[in-house]
């Protein structure tokens, strides 16, 4: 409420100041031309004199002025102040020591008023000394002056609203009050607006502030004292009005009007007492459930504090707070926590994108949840799962983060114990099945060699005694025993395959070139055309590296088509980390179903007849790329040609 | 002298060794210990001493290592002048690497014995 006067107080202000300058320079001109029914409003009614209306009018200019907010401005309505002043202690100088002077017939001679002509009543004189000394003082910066300022013009205001009072009952002139028997109607109303007026310059002080304020009693003010003020005048009016009419008797009219009074005021206020009250049980509902949410929360908190580990951070990750788990399981003291950041339990265990991740989530507002490593003050660690919240203002602005975390370091102990047990039963079923394969074979070789030399011994010493079917028969037992061999021979290289591997910094332009120069033979016959693109220098295991590149051109050039002659293009491409190589042929291609198969130990897609071979080459190449933690695939379409991609990614010594 | 525990190898060899004509005298031996007994004996009993002993390395009970040990033990004249190992698998760099150690060992090859690897070993180590 204060607010919004506040706000259009300028307005309000310059409306009433206009309304005033126009009302005086109405009687003034009046005055003048000898208007009367401008004078005195209500017929028989005191008039305004000429003084009075000089007097509106500098006060009226001296208030609009002193709204401004020069400096200039400021002493002009100062000056106005001090003429008013001026005017109105010298008419009330003259009631008081019974003179007459020329102020009074000054600037126009008064032959109506029959008491003192031409001099203002008491009352008004009164008034403007009242008004002008206002317009003086409510410059000053003194906090006492201004609420004295603000008392004088309230008591202006009662003193024309009495006036006022005695126009509406219509009290005749003679019944009048002395102070303010004279006082005009048009006086007495103009006086109440401009002492509103200048009191509206500081609303928050005195009596305004109490009318004006947003407090219950301030409200309760704004709705009675309009309701008493008119609810007395009126009945008082109708009263009046009946009992001279002599409709009723004055003794009958009073009890009427009183037990009148004393109902209408009874029901008025109960209706703003029963509205008071509804407000007191709302207001208290609140309160409660305010009283029972903190008693809530505060559960809530000693839950958490009981539980948890519980840290607060100001935006820029200070701690501000943190629990007595917190200490406990840090081994800090508060006191040497609080100021410090999270670095303090730093364990150096994560790297740094792992804590700008963190960073970047809970800057968006967002929960971050995950497990950190923590280092307590003794240089043990531990593992705490965390939840991070960001707390937001009105405004959306971070401006404190809470930690929320569980000890987990046993569960983590036990996760990693558990997965070094795994690793190593890994690695003894992998050394045991490389030491069946190896062994395995390394035994099978056994028997089938007895198998050759019998064979042979058969072909040297009897070779005459058998018949072409027996000679046959041999040939084939020998021919599938050197198959075996080869396979058994294979299979060993296979379980092998790795074991004694080296890592070392290897241009690959080097190995393929070495690769190409061991085929040189099978090239040269099948008049293959190898293209090499840009090849990296990087971390391999040499011999598996050339190893690799061998099988995949000795396919190229073996799986050829017949009308054409094998064309095999090399080459490799940074992804990321990892660098991607590609073998492309144009020879027969493969189905899709075959994809997978091909890479399986031992399985073929042709007869030996159409394409020698053990199934052998591509598994290998497999095992050597996976050594290399890669990946092998292929591309290929029938009648079109294959292309085998690997991935190396980038290995350190 | 051969010492292998797989008598159809020791056969294929002995036949191969006879055929060449390259020995007076061709000992099989199937066992480790038997070799040795026999190595410990030939003095006194006035068996045949071997000039070459091909010795294979995957035996039960004694390996062909185990061999080497004990056979390291022996006065020089009860030992015989050469020692050849005999790998299974041409390509076995396990057995390979242990046979590079050994000293007393002269040579190693892969099985079975041929003509050509006989005729080879005869003409760097006795022509």
């Amino acid at each position: 409420m204060i607010n919004l006067v506040k706000k259009s107080r300028a307005k309000i202000v310059l409306v009433i100041s206009g309304f005033a300058m126009l009302t005086s320079i109405l009687v003034i001109i009046g005055w003048l031309f000898d208007i009367k029914s401008v004078l005195n409003v209500v017929a028989g009614g005191a008039t305004m004199k000429f003084n009075t209306a000089l007097c509106f009018f500098f006060s009226a200019l001296g208030i609009a002025l002193s709204f401004g907010k020069k400096a200039t401005l400021k002493y002009a309505s100062i000056i106005l102040g001090f003429l008013v002043l001026i005017i109105g202690s010298f008419s009330l100088a003259e009631y008081l020591f019974h003179f007459q002077s020329l102020l009074d017939n000054f600037f126009v001679t008064d032959l109506l008023s029959s008491a003192y002509p031409g001099r203002m009543s008491a009352g008004t004189a009164f008034c403007f000394a009242m008004l002008g000394l206002s317009l003086i003082a409510i410059h000053t910066e003194q906090l006492v002056v201004l609420k004295t300022v603000q008392h004088v013009l309230t008591l202006v205001v009662i003193i024309a609203f009495v006036s006022l009072i005695t126009f509406i009952l219509e009290i005749p002139t003679v019944n009048k009050v002395f102070f303010i028997n004279t006082m005009a109607l048009h006086t007495s109303l103009l006086f109440m607006l401009l002492a509103i007026s200048l009191s509206l310059k500081n609303i928050h002080l005195g009596f305004t502030a109490l009318i004006f304020e947003d407090y219950d009693g301030s409200r309760l003010i704004r709705k009675l004292i309009p309701f008493i003020v008119s609810l007395s005048i009126g009945l008082t009016y109708i009263l009046l009005t009946v009992v001279n009419n002599q409709t009723i008797n004055y003794d009958f009219g009073l009890v009427i009007s009183t037990v009148a009074f004393v109902l209408i005021s009874i029901i008025y206020i109960s209706i703003i007492g029963i509205n008071l009250n509804k407000k007191d049980i709302r207001w208290r509902e609140l309160q409660k459930s305010l009283r029972d949410t903190n008693q809530e929360l505060e559960y809530y908190k000693q839950a958490l504090d009981k539980s948890s580990i519980v840290a607060f951070t100001d935006a820029k990750g200070i701690i501000t707070d943190v629990n007595q788990k917190f200490c406990d399981i840090s081994k800090y003291d508060k006191t040497e926590i609080i100021g410090k950041t999270h670095k303090l339990i730093n364990s150096d265990f994560h790297d740094r994108a792992f804590f700008k991740n963190l960073w970047e989530t809970i800057k968006k507002g967002e929960v971050w949840m995950g497990d950190v490593k923590n280092k307590a003050k003794d240089g043990s660690y531990y593992w705490v799962h965390t939840s991070i919240v960001p707390f937001k203002n009105d405004t959306g602005e971070i401006y404190r983060y809470l930690a929320i975390r569980q000890d987990v370091t046993k569960r983590k102990e036990a996760e990693e114990m558990l997965a070094s047990q795994y690793v190593k039963k890994l690695e003894q079923k992998n050394a045991e099945l490389e030491q069946f394969a190896y062994i395995a074979s390394h035994d099978l070789q056994e028997p089938l060699r007895s198998v050759t030399n019998f064979v042979n011994i058969l072909v040297e010493d009897y070779h005459d005694k058998f018949d072409e079917d027996g000679a046959k028969y041999l040939r084939i037992i020998s021919d599938a025993t050197e198959r075996m061999r080869n396979l058994i021979k294979f299979l060993l290289d296979y379980s092998r395959l790795g074991r004694e591997r080296k890592l070392s910094l290897v241009d690959c332009s080097k190995i393929l070139q070495e690769a190409i120069a061991d085929l040189n033979e099978s090239i040269n016959i099948a008049e293959a055309d190898i293209e090499i693109g840009n090849l990296p220098t990087l971390y391999v295991f040499e011999t598996e590296m050339r190893q690799l590149f061998q099988n995949l051109i000795s396919n190229a050039i073996k799986f050829q088509r017949k009308d054409c002659k094998p064309q095999i293009k090399i080459s490799a491409q940074k992804l990321n980390d990892t660098w991607m190589f590609s073998v492309q042929d144009n020879g027969i291609g493969i189905a899709p179903t075959h994809f997978n198969r091909i890479f399986q130990i031992f399985q073929r897609l042709h007869t030996s007849r159409e394409y020698q071979g053990y199934g052998i080459g591509l598994p290998n190449c497999k095992k050597i790329v996976e050594l290399h933690g890669g990946e092998i695939w292929v591309e290929s379409e029938v009648d079109k040609g294959s292309t085998f991609n690997f991935t190396i990614p980038k290995l350190e010594l | 002298m051969l010492v292998d525990d797989n008598p159809d190898d020791n056969f294929f060899h002995e036949r191969i060794i006879k055929k060449s004509g390259a020995a007076e005298v061709v000992v099989t031996k199937e066992t480790g210990y038997e070799a040795l007994e026999y190595l410990k004996l030939q003095r006194f009993e006035k068996l045949a001493h071997p000039q070459l002993i091909f010795l294979d390395i995957n035996m039960p009970g004694m390996n062909g290592w185990e061999f080497i040990e004990e056979y390291n033990k022996l006065a020089p004249d009860q030992q015989g002048d050469h020692v050849i190992v005999m790998l299974t698998t041409s390509k076995n760099p396990d057995d390979r690497q242990i046979a590079n150690k050994n000293a007393k060992v002269t040579d190693f090859k892969s099985k079975p014995l041929t003509k050509e690897m006989l005729e080879e070993v005869i003409d760097k180590y006795f022509v």
